[in-house]
């Protein structure tokens, strides 16, 4: 297993093609833009090896029996599934902001088991490929982004209906060694400071689109792969310091728009290509794993904003009053609620064909459904405790300024015996952590809510519950 | 001053933490220097421990660990052994019960 430093050095040797903000970046390891992102990464690395973590963060793989960080393992069992998300919910404790390692982890998990149905299927060979990429993964100890979501053109289009092809990645060229592909991915989580890329079809598909129905895993720094590192609200923050508010380990993951031009992948690496009729499980078997996080690393992350909000709350002077109090319940309920969903539909994990273990669809997804709501309104208790210097805050250099900085003390002050520059920094911390950027990924990572509303109805089993009520409404015998 | 004990420590990965394991395990270990027991805390899976102590955060106490090969002492919460026990007595009676159990 990877050290945190031996992973930030492993970077260094990488020759990723990074362009953030108009400019190729030579040293993107030690860029202000992307630093953070790489700490929070390598907390996955860092906490396997403290042994007060090393629980959660390791397991004995299923292929060698040897000892591997568990962003590289396959689940076995709904023990392993429950693990993953109590991992989630230590690291974004340590971290508050996402460390975009599960991504990867999901994808491998998701083509185990589909890569084995499509064999059996078909005669193919890629449950053995899939098998000893994920060795080499649990060997290298490498970070893999998980790339889905393609650009998509016109959502109302299919992929060979859009007018310019390349809005889904797809097959260009096959040959003896292999395929070329074209297209792109968008917001990759921790793409730039990945080792590698493992990429697979964004939706279902039919025999028309055949030729978009790849997963397949290149080096990130491939001949034809490069990087336009995202924006975030207030990142040119990451060039100060309090100002960032999380200075350490950013917001969100550092997302990246990700080229994919005329990339050579050896067949060796190609985990499904052209089994169309296999594309919808793929993505729904990812969807249900990635979905399993948000319990988890939002659970964490809102435990920080929880204690944040205590914070201000202390300093303001207001910790006693009966609705601040209420408010922070409600803010832990909400917590709790997403963590329940997460352990829920882990523990009611079933078993594959492979004998990968699965996550239960129904539960995942209504966890990521209250996701897509309950966030938002942690985030708005925080703000109505904190107060409006949320959004008024002027700038840590007006902080520190020899003439105006003595006024910011004497105003900035709240409770006394606080110093003014922790009601300053935890300020901060709650408007990195609660507004643009972080809300979002809550909204749309592991899909929109509309995609969870149609797994949720798919999975719903509403003959049954008809049933029940016809039955007890004396309109159905026992027997119909 | 009693001869060397080794203890094999285990904490559980704490997600969701009714205490903090890692302050938890400090207090062990310096009372036990004050109290002049020799306790060499070693990771849990190393072999010739003579007891086993696991930490966990709350009294589900997930933390993976061998089945009944050697003595065990659990921490798991406000517990001890599963028995309540109150966070300012936590340390002192795990130490106790470390001692009974050797
Ligand atoms: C912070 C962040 C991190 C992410 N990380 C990753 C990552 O690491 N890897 C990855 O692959 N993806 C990642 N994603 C992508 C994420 O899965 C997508 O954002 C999500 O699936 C929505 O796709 P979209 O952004 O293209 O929005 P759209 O698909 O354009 O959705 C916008 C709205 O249009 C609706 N809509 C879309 N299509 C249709 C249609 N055909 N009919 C009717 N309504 C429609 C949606 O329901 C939604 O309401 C990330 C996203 C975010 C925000």
């Amino acid at each position: 297993m990877r050290t945190d430093l031996e992973y930030i050095d492993s970077l260094r040797r990488l020759n990723t093609v990074i362009y953030a903000s108009g400019e190729k970046l030579d040293n993107f390891a030690d860029h202000p833009l992307i630093r953070p992102h790489i700490n929070a990464a390598a907390m996955t690395y860092k906490m396997a090896h403290d042994p007060e973590f090393e629980d959660l963060l390791t397991v004995k793989s299923h292929l060698t029996g040897r000892k591997i960080n568990r962003f590289t393992h396959i689940h076995q069992g709904p023990e392993d599934l429950v693990k993953k998300v109590k991992m989630l919910r230590a690291i974004s404790q340590q971290t508050g902001s996402c460390y975009q390692r599960c991504v990867g982890f999901d994808g491998i998990n998701a083509l185990y088991s589909t890569t084995y149905d499509i064999d059996q299927q078909y005669g193919s060979d890629y449950h053995r490929r899939m098998k000893n990429y994920v060795e080499h993964l649990q060997e290298t100890d490498n970070m893999v982004v998980g790339a889905m979501t393609d650009p998509k053109g016109d959502r109302g289009l299919k992929p060979g209906q859009q007018d310019d092809p390349d809005m889904y990645v797809h097959v260009i060229e096959k040959n003896d060694e292999g395929i070329v592909i074209r297209g792109a991915k968008t917001h990759q989580t921790g793409a730039v400071n990945s080792h590698e890329i493992l990429i697979m079809p964004t939706v279902a598909l039919t025999e028309e689109d055949k030729n978009y129905a790849l997963a397949c895993a290149v080096p990130i720094d491939a001949p034809g792969v490069l990087h336009i590192f995202g924006r975030q609200v207030n990142d040119s923050r990451k060039f100060d310091q309090i100002d960032q508010g999380n200075a350490c380990f950013g917001v969100v993951g550092g997302e990246a728009l990700t080229i994919l031009e005329d990339v050579f992948v050896p067949w060796e690496r190609v985990f499904m290509c052209g089994e169309y009729d296999f594309a919808g499980t793929l993505v729904e078997r990812f969807a249900c794993y990635h979905r399993q996080n948000y319990g988890g690393c939002k659970g964490g992350v809102s435990d920080v904003i929880v204690g944040a909000s205590t914070a201000i709350a202390k300093m303001n002077g207001v910790e006693r009053a009966s609705h601040i109090k209420d408010k922070i319940v409600e803010m832990i309920h909400l917590t709790e609620t997403v963590y329940c969903c997460s352990i829920a539909c882990s523990s009611q994990g079933r078993s594959t064909p492979s004998g990968a273990y699965g996550v239960d669809p129904l539960l995942a997804n209504v966890g990521k459904l209250n996701i897509t709501r309950f966030i938002y309104e942690i985030c708005r208790i925080s703000h109505d405790i904190a107060g409006g210097l949320l959004a008024t805050l002027p700038s840590e250099k007006d902080f520190k300024h020899p003439e105006i900085g003595p006024y910011m003390e004497k105003y900035i002050k709240g409770v006394s015996g606080t110093p003014s520059e922790e009601r300053y920094r935890i300020l901060r911390l709650l408007e990195n952590m609660t507004a643009g950027t972080a809300l979002v990924e809550s909204m749309h990572g592991a899909g929109s809510p509309q995609a969870q509303r149609v797994m949720i109805l798919r999975q719903g089993n509403l003959a049954h519950k008809e049933k029940l009520a016809r039955k007890m409404a004396g309109i159905e015998s026992e027997s119909d | 001053m009693t001869s060397l004990i080794k203890v094999g420590l285990k904490f559980c990965g704490s997600c969701n933490p009714h205490i903090q394991v890692g302050q938890i395990y400090r207090e062990i270990k310096e009372k036990a220097l004050r109290a002049g027991l020799d306790l060499r805390f070693r990771p849990w899976d190393e072999p010739g421990c003579d007891l086993l102590l696991v930490i966990s955060g709350c009294p589900a106490d997930c933390a993976e660990r061998p089945v009944h090969t050697i003595r065990e002492v659990i921490v798991a919460g406000e517990t001890l052994n599963r028995k309540p026990c109150s966070r300012e007595r936590l340390a002192k009676e795990t130490l106790t019960s470390i001692e009974s159990k050797l």
